[in-house]
Protein backbone atom coordinates (compact mmCIF):
# COMPACT_ATOMS: atom_id res chain seq x y z
CA UNK A 1 0.00 0.00 0.00
CA UNK A 2 1.34 3.42 -0.93
CA UNK A 3 1.70 5.87 1.94
CA UNK A 4 2.39 8.83 -0.32
CA UNK A 5 1.60 11.70 -0.20
CA UNK A 6 0.36 11.10 3.35
CA UNK A 7 3.79 10.45 4.85
CA UNK A 8 5.07 13.67 3.27
CA UNK A 9 2.14 15.57 4.73
CA UNK A 10 2.80 14.10 8.20
CA UNK A 11 6.48 15.11 8.30
CA UNK A 12 6.42 18.31 6.29
CA UNK A 13 6.11 21.51 8.30
CA UNK A 14 4.50 23.45 5.47
CA UNK A 15 0.84 24.27 6.21
CA UNK A 16 -1.69 21.94 4.54
CA UNK A 17 -4.79 22.97 2.60
CA UNK A 18 -8.13 22.14 4.27
CA UNK A 19 -8.81 19.47 1.65
CA UNK A 20 -5.39 17.91 2.26
CA UNK A 21 -6.00 17.94 6.01
CA UNK A 22 -9.31 16.10 5.58
CA UNK A 23 -7.80 13.52 3.21
CA UNK A 24 -4.93 12.92 5.64
CA UNK A 25 -7.36 12.54 8.55
CA UNK A 26 -9.39 9.97 6.62
CA UNK A 27 -6.20 8.07 5.68
CA UNK A 28 -4.96 8.05 9.29
CA UNK A 29 -8.22 6.44 10.40
CA UNK A 30 -7.74 3.56 7.97
CA UNK A 31 -3.93 3.16 7.87
CA UNK A 32 -2.28 1.80 11.00
CA UNK A 33 1.28 2.45 9.80
CA UNK A 34 0.72 6.17 9.07
CA UNK A 35 -1.36 6.57 12.20
CA UNK A 36 1.47 5.08 14.28
CA UNK A 37 4.02 7.41 12.65
CA UNK A 38 1.84 10.46 13.17
CA UNK A 39 1.17 9.50 16.81
CA UNK A 40 4.87 8.91 17.47
CA UNK A 41 5.79 12.27 15.94
CA UNK A 42 3.24 14.12 18.07
CA UNK A 43 4.31 12.31 21.24
CA UNK A 44 7.98 12.97 20.50
CA UNK A 45 7.35 16.66 19.81
CA UNK A 46 5.48 16.98 23.08
CA UNK A 47 8.36 15.43 25.01
CA UNK A 48 10.87 17.68 23.19
CA UNK A 49 8.83 20.78 23.93
CA UNK A 50 8.37 19.83 27.59
CA UNK A 51 12.06 19.08 28.05
CA UNK A 52 13.78 22.14 29.55
CA UNK A 53 17.05 23.77 28.49
CA UNK A 54 19.90 22.39 30.56
CA UNK A 55 22.13 24.67 32.61
CA UNK A 56 25.83 24.13 33.19
CA UNK A 57 27.17 23.55 36.69
CA UNK A 58 27.47 26.78 38.75
CA UNK A 59 30.60 28.87 38.16
CA UNK A 60 30.64 28.51 34.36
CA UNK A 61 31.73 32.13 33.76
CA UNK A 62 34.62 31.85 36.25
CA UNK A 63 35.76 28.64 34.59
CA UNK A 64 35.59 30.38 31.22
CA UNK A 65 37.70 33.28 32.51
CA UNK A 66 40.32 30.80 33.74
CA UNK A 67 40.32 29.16 30.31
CA UNK A 68 40.70 32.53 28.60
CA UNK A 69 43.69 33.31 30.82
CA UNK A 70 45.23 29.93 29.96
CA UNK A 71 44.66 30.49 26.22
CA UNK A 72 46.33 33.89 26.50
CA UNK A 73 49.35 32.40 28.29
CA UNK A 74 49.67 29.69 25.63
CA UNK A 75 49.48 32.32 22.88
CA UNK A 76 52.11 34.41 24.63
CA UNK A 77 54.35 31.37 25.02
CA UNK A 78 53.97 30.52 21.33
CA UNK A 79 54.86 34.09 20.36
CA UNK A 80 57.94 33.98 22.59
CA UNK A 81 59.06 30.71 21.03
CA UNK A 82 58.61 32.10 17.51
CA UNK A 83 60.46 35.27 18.42
CA UNK A 84 63.34 33.32 20.00
CA UNK A 85 63.53 31.02 17.01
CA UNK A 86 63.45 33.95 14.57
CA UNK A 87 66.17 35.82 16.46
CA UNK A 88 68.33 32.71 16.76
CA UNK A 89 67.93 31.91 13.05
CA UNK A 90 68.65 35.49 12.05
CA UNK A 91 71.72 35.68 14.28
CA UNK A 92 73.07 32.38 12.91
CA UNK A 93 72.60 33.51 9.32
CA UNK A 94 74.29 36.85 10.04
CA UNK A 95 77.24 35.11 11.70
CA UNK A 96 77.66 32.69 8.79
CA UNK A 97 77.47 35.55 6.28
CA UNK A 98 80.02 37.60 8.24
CA UNK A 99 82.33 34.60 8.53
CA UNK A 100 82.23 33.94 4.81
CA UNK A 101 82.77 37.59 3.92
CA UNK A 102 85.77 37.83 6.25
CA UNK A 103 87.56 34.81 4.81
CA UNK A 104 89.56 36.02 1.80
CA UNK A 105 90.96 32.54 1.18
CA UNK A 106 87.46 31.16 0.62
CA UNK A 107 86.59 31.60 -3.00
CA UNK A 108 82.81 31.46 -3.24
CA UNK A 109 82.80 31.21 -7.03
CA UNK A 110 85.21 28.27 -6.87
CA UNK A 111 83.05 26.39 -4.26
CA UNK A 112 79.91 27.03 -6.30
CA UNK A 113 81.53 25.65 -9.45
CA UNK A 114 82.69 22.59 -7.45
CA UNK A 115 79.06 21.96 -6.37
CA UNK A 116 77.88 22.14 -9.98
CA UNK A 117 80.60 19.72 -11.08
CA UNK A 118 79.65 17.22 -8.31
CA UNK A 119 75.97 17.34 -9.30
CA UNK A 120 76.90 16.79 -12.98
CA UNK A 121 79.09 13.78 -12.07
CA UNK A 122 76.32 12.26 -9.94
CA UNK A 123 73.82 12.66 -12.80
CA UNK A 124 76.15 11.01 -15.32
CA UNK A 125 76.77 8.10 -12.86
CA UNK A 126 73.00 7.56 -12.48
CA UNK A 127 72.63 7.67 -16.26
CA UNK A 128 75.22 4.88 -16.56
CA UNK A 129 73.33 2.80 -13.99
CA UNK A 130 69.97 3.24 -15.75
CA UNK A 131 70.39 0.46 -18.46
CA UNK A 132 71.44 -2.04 -15.73
CA UNK A 133 68.36 -1.17 -13.68
CA UNK A 134 66.11 -1.46 -16.77
CA UNK A 135 67.46 -4.92 -17.67
CA UNK A 136 67.04 -6.04 -14.03
CA UNK A 137 63.40 -4.98 -14.03
CA UNK A 138 62.78 -6.74 -17.37
CA UNK A 139 64.47 -10.01 -16.37
CA UNK A 140 63.44 -10.15 -12.70
CA UNK A 141 60.10 -11.96 -13.27
CA UNK A 142 61.99 -14.68 -15.22
CA UNK A 143 64.77 -15.04 -12.64
CA UNK A 144 62.56 -14.98 -9.53
CA UNK A 145 59.40 -17.12 -9.35
CA UNK A 146 56.14 -15.19 -9.27
CA UNK A 147 55.23 -16.67 -5.87
CA UNK A 148 58.33 -15.13 -4.27
CA UNK A 149 57.40 -11.70 -5.62
CA UNK A 150 53.82 -12.16 -4.44
CA UNK A 151 54.96 -13.36 -1.01
CA UNK A 152 57.39 -10.45 -0.55
CA UNK A 153 54.71 -8.00 -1.65
CA UNK A 154 52.24 -9.45 0.84
CA UNK A 155 54.82 -9.30 3.64
CA UNK A 156 55.55 -5.64 2.89
CA UNK A 157 51.80 -4.90 2.80
CA UNK A 158 51.32 -6.58 6.20
CA UNK A 159 54.23 -4.61 7.70
CA UNK A 160 52.81 -1.34 6.31
CA UNK A 161 49.36 -2.19 7.73
CA UNK A 162 50.83 -2.96 11.17
CA UNK A 163 52.75 0.35 11.17
CA UNK A 164 49.59 2.21 10.05
CA UNK A 165 47.58 0.52 12.79
CA UNK A 166 50.10 1.42 15.50
CA UNK A 167 50.36 5.01 14.32
CA UNK A 168 46.56 5.36 14.23
CA UNK A 169 46.33 4.05 17.81
CA UNK A 170 49.02 6.52 18.90
CA UNK A 171 47.23 9.35 17.09
CA UNK A 172 43.91 8.39 18.69
CA UNK A 173 45.29 8.79 22.19
CA UNK A 174 46.74 12.21 21.46
CA UNK A 175 44.60 15.25 22.32
CA UNK A 176 42.85 16.75 19.29
CA UNK A 177 44.15 20.19 18.36
CA UNK A 178 41.34 22.28 16.94
CA UNK A 179 41.77 25.42 14.87
CA UNK A 180 39.60 28.49 15.16
CA UNK A 181 36.46 28.07 13.10
CA UNK A 182 33.78 30.69 13.00
CA UNK A 183 31.81 29.78 9.93
CA UNK B 1 18.14 43.53 27.08
CA UNK B 2 19.03 44.18 23.42
CA UNK B 3 20.50 47.58 24.26
CA UNK B 4 22.40 46.14 27.19
CA UNK B 5 23.70 43.33 24.97
CA UNK B 6 24.82 45.80 22.28
CA UNK B 7 26.64 47.79 24.96
CA UNK B 8 28.43 44.68 26.27
CA UNK B 9 29.45 43.71 22.73
CA UNK B 10 30.77 47.20 22.03
CA UNK B 11 32.76 47.23 25.27
CA UNK B 12 34.04 43.66 24.72
CA UNK B 13 35.25 44.66 21.26
CA UNK B 14 37.46 47.29 22.86
CA UNK B 15 39.00 44.60 25.07
CA UNK B 16 36.76 44.79 28.14
CA UNK B 17 36.84 41.25 29.56
CA UNK B 18 34.22 42.03 32.17
CA UNK B 19 31.74 42.99 29.44
CA UNK B 20 32.38 39.72 27.62
CA UNK B 21 31.98 37.92 30.95
CA UNK B 22 28.47 39.42 31.13
CA UNK B 23 27.74 37.99 27.66
CA UNK B 24 28.99 34.57 28.82
CA UNK B 25 26.76 34.84 31.86
CA UNK B 26 23.74 35.75 29.73
CA UNK B 27 24.22 33.03 27.09
CA UNK B 28 25.77 30.15 29.06
CA UNK B 29 22.46 28.29 29.31
CA UNK B 30 21.45 28.22 25.61
CA UNK B 31 25.02 27.45 24.50
CA UNK B 32 25.51 24.69 27.07
CA UNK B 33 22.09 23.25 26.34
CA UNK B 34 22.82 23.11 22.60
CA UNK B 35 26.19 21.45 23.24
CA UNK B 36 24.59 18.95 25.63
CA UNK B 37 21.91 17.96 23.11
CA UNK B 38 24.58 17.64 20.43
CA UNK B 39 27.28 15.80 22.39
CA UNK B 40 25.16 13.71 24.78
CA UNK B 41 27.14 14.22 27.99
CA UNK B 42 27.80 17.12 30.31
CA UNK B 43 31.59 16.72 30.28
CA UNK B 44 31.87 17.24 26.51
CA UNK B 45 29.10 19.87 26.61
CA UNK B 46 31.00 21.95 29.19
CA UNK B 47 34.20 21.78 27.16
CA UNK B 48 32.41 22.61 23.88
CA UNK B 49 30.50 25.51 25.44
CA UNK B 50 33.71 26.96 26.92
CA UNK B 51 35.50 26.58 23.58
CA UNK B 52 32.58 28.20 21.71
CA UNK B 53 32.75 31.27 23.96
CA UNK B 54 36.52 31.40 23.52
CA UNK B 55 36.14 31.35 19.73
CA UNK B 56 33.43 34.00 19.93
CA UNK B 57 35.76 36.14 22.04
CA UNK B 58 38.68 35.70 19.64
CA UNK B 59 36.52 36.53 16.63
CA UNK B 60 34.36 39.25 18.10
CA UNK B 61 35.79 41.78 15.62
CA UNK B 62 34.29 39.70 12.78
CA UNK B 63 30.80 39.81 14.30
CA UNK B 64 28.32 41.85 12.28
CA UNK B 65 26.16 43.88 14.72
CA UNK B 66 23.27 43.82 12.24
CA UNK B 67 22.93 40.08 12.84
CA UNK B 68 21.56 38.53 16.00
CA UNK B 69 24.33 37.88 18.51
CA UNK B 70 22.55 34.76 19.79
CA UNK B 71 22.37 33.29 16.27
CA UNK B 72 26.06 34.07 15.68
CA UNK B 73 27.04 32.47 18.98
CA UNK B 74 24.87 29.38 18.47
CA UNK B 75 26.26 29.09 14.95
CA UNK B 76 29.79 28.92 16.38
CA UNK B 77 28.69 26.35 18.98
CA UNK B 78 26.80 24.25 16.37
CA UNK B 79 29.74 24.15 13.98
CA UNK B 80 32.14 23.32 16.77
CA UNK B 81 29.92 20.44 17.97
CA UNK B 82 29.43 19.13 14.40
CA UNK B 83 33.21 19.12 13.83
CA UNK B 84 33.78 17.48 17.19
CA UNK B 85 31.29 14.67 16.47
CA UNK B 86 32.92 14.07 13.08
CA UNK B 87 36.40 13.96 14.60
CA UNK B 88 35.39 11.68 17.43
CA UNK B 89 36.35 8.20 16.30
CA UNK B 90 35.56 6.10 19.35
CA UNK B 91 32.72 6.84 21.76
CA UNK B 92 34.03 7.76 25.19
CA UNK B 93 31.99 6.85 28.25
CA UNK B 94 31.98 9.35 31.08
CA UNK B 95 30.81 8.62 34.57
CA UNK B 96 28.82 11.86 34.57
CA UNK B 97 26.69 10.90 31.59
CA UNK B 98 23.90 13.13 32.90
CA UNK B 99 24.34 16.66 34.23
CA UNK B 100 23.70 17.15 37.94
CA UNK B 101 20.46 18.99 37.18
CA UNK B 102 18.69 15.95 35.77
CA UNK B 103 20.09 13.16 37.91
CA UNK B 104 17.05 11.69 39.69
CA UNK B 105 16.94 12.69 43.30
CA UNK B 106 15.45 9.82 45.31
CA UNK B 107 14.92 12.13 48.30
CA UNK B 108 12.95 14.62 46.24
CA UNK B 109 9.24 15.05 47.11
CA UNK B 110 8.27 13.20 43.90
CA UNK B 111 11.02 10.65 43.18
CA UNK B 112 8.93 8.82 40.55
CA UNK B 113 8.49 12.02 38.59
CA UNK B 114 12.23 12.66 38.81
CA UNK B 115 13.03 9.15 37.57
CA UNK B 116 10.56 9.49 34.69
CA UNK B 117 12.14 12.82 33.78
CA UNK B 118 15.57 11.25 33.78
CA UNK B 119 14.38 8.32 31.65
CA UNK B 120 12.80 10.73 29.22
CA UNK B 121 16.08 12.67 28.94
CA UNK B 122 17.95 9.45 28.22
CA UNK B 123 15.38 8.57 25.56
CA UNK B 124 15.70 12.01 23.92
CA UNK B 125 19.48 11.73 23.80
CA UNK B 126 19.35 8.20 22.47
CA UNK B 127 17.05 9.05 19.58
CA UNK B 128 18.91 12.28 18.80
CA UNK B 129 22.13 10.30 18.53
CA UNK B 130 20.66 8.45 15.54
CA UNK B 131 20.79 11.64 13.45
CA UNK B 132 23.73 12.96 11.44
CA UNK B 133 25.49 15.89 13.20
CA UNK B 134 24.09 18.66 10.98
CA UNK B 135 20.56 17.20 11.09
CA UNK B 136 20.82 16.94 14.87
CA UNK B 137 21.88 20.59 15.08
CA UNK B 138 18.88 21.62 12.94
CA UNK B 139 16.48 19.67 15.17
CA UNK B 140 18.01 21.03 18.40
CA UNK B 141 17.82 24.61 17.11
CA UNK B 142 14.20 24.13 16.11
CA UNK B 143 12.85 22.38 19.19
CA UNK B 144 14.99 23.79 22.00
CA UNK B 145 15.76 27.25 20.67
CA UNK B 146 12.54 27.91 18.72
CA UNK B 147 14.49 28.82 15.60
CA UNK B 148 12.66 29.26 12.32
CA UNK B 149 13.89 27.53 9.16
CA UNK B 150 15.45 30.81 8.03
CA UNK B 151 17.31 31.24 11.33
CA UNK B 152 18.51 27.61 11.23
CA UNK B 153 19.76 28.17 7.69
CA UNK B 154 21.63 31.27 8.85
CA UNK B 155 23.13 29.51 11.85
CA UNK B 156 24.23 26.39 9.97
CA UNK B 157 25.23 28.10 6.73
CA UNK B 158 22.67 26.18 4.65
CA UNK B 159 19.94 27.19 2.23
CA UNK B 160 16.35 27.28 3.51
CA UNK B 161 15.36 24.43 1.19
CA UNK B 162 18.27 22.32 2.48
CA UNK B 163 17.10 22.99 6.05
CA UNK B 164 13.53 22.01 5.10
CA UNK B 165 14.64 18.72 3.63
CA UNK B 166 16.97 18.00 6.57
CA UNK B 167 14.19 18.69 9.06
CA UNK B 168 11.76 16.51 7.10
CA UNK B 169 14.23 13.61 6.99
CA UNK B 170 15.15 14.03 10.65
CA UNK B 171 11.54 14.15 11.87
CA UNK B 172 10.84 10.98 9.89
CA UNK B 173 13.90 9.21 11.35
CA UNK B 174 13.07 10.41 14.87
CA UNK B 175 9.46 9.20 14.68
CA UNK B 176 10.66 5.76 13.55
CA UNK B 177 13.28 5.68 16.33
CA UNK B 178 10.59 6.73 18.80
CA UNK B 179 8.36 3.81 17.76
CA UNK B 180 11.33 1.43 18.05
CA UNK B 181 12.26 2.76 21.51
CA UNK B 182 8.63 2.58 22.60
CA UNK B 183 8.32 -1.04 21.45
CA UNK B 184 11.52 -2.07 23.20
CA UNK B 185 10.46 -0.38 26.46
CA UNK B 186 7.08 -2.17 26.29
CA UNK B 187 8.85 -5.52 25.77
CA UNK B 188 11.19 -4.75 28.68
CA UNK B 189 8.27 -3.88 30.94
CA UNK B 190 6.42 -7.05 29.95
CA UNK B 191 9.49 -9.14 30.75
CA UNK B 192 9.74 -7.52 34.17
CA UNK B 193 6.14 -8.46 35.00
CA UNK B 194 6.24 -11.93 33.47
CA UNK B 195 5.72 -14.89 35.81
CA UNK B 196 8.57 -17.40 35.99
CA UNK B 197 8.46 -20.21 33.41
CA UNK B 198 8.13 -23.01 35.95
Amino acid sequence: MSHQPFESWIFSQDPLEIEQKNTLQAHLESCQSCSQLSGALMEMEKVFNDSPAISPAPGFTQRWQTRLELARQQRQQKRMWLLTLGLFGGATLTLVALFLLNQPQINLAYHFSQCVVTIARLTSFLNQLWPTFQSLVTNLPILIPIMVIFGTGSLIAVIVLIIAWFSSILKLYQPVQEGVNTR
Amino acid sequence: MREQEALWIEKARTGDDHAFGCLVDAYQRPVFSLCYRMLENSHDAEDAAQESFLRAYQNLKKYDPDRSYATWLLSIASHYCIDRIRKKRLPLVYTDALPPEIVPDRHAPEPEKEIRKSEQEALIQSILSELKPTDRAAIVLQYWHDYSEVEIAEALGLTVSAVKSRLYRSRQALAKAWIKADNSSVTKERRQHESPAF
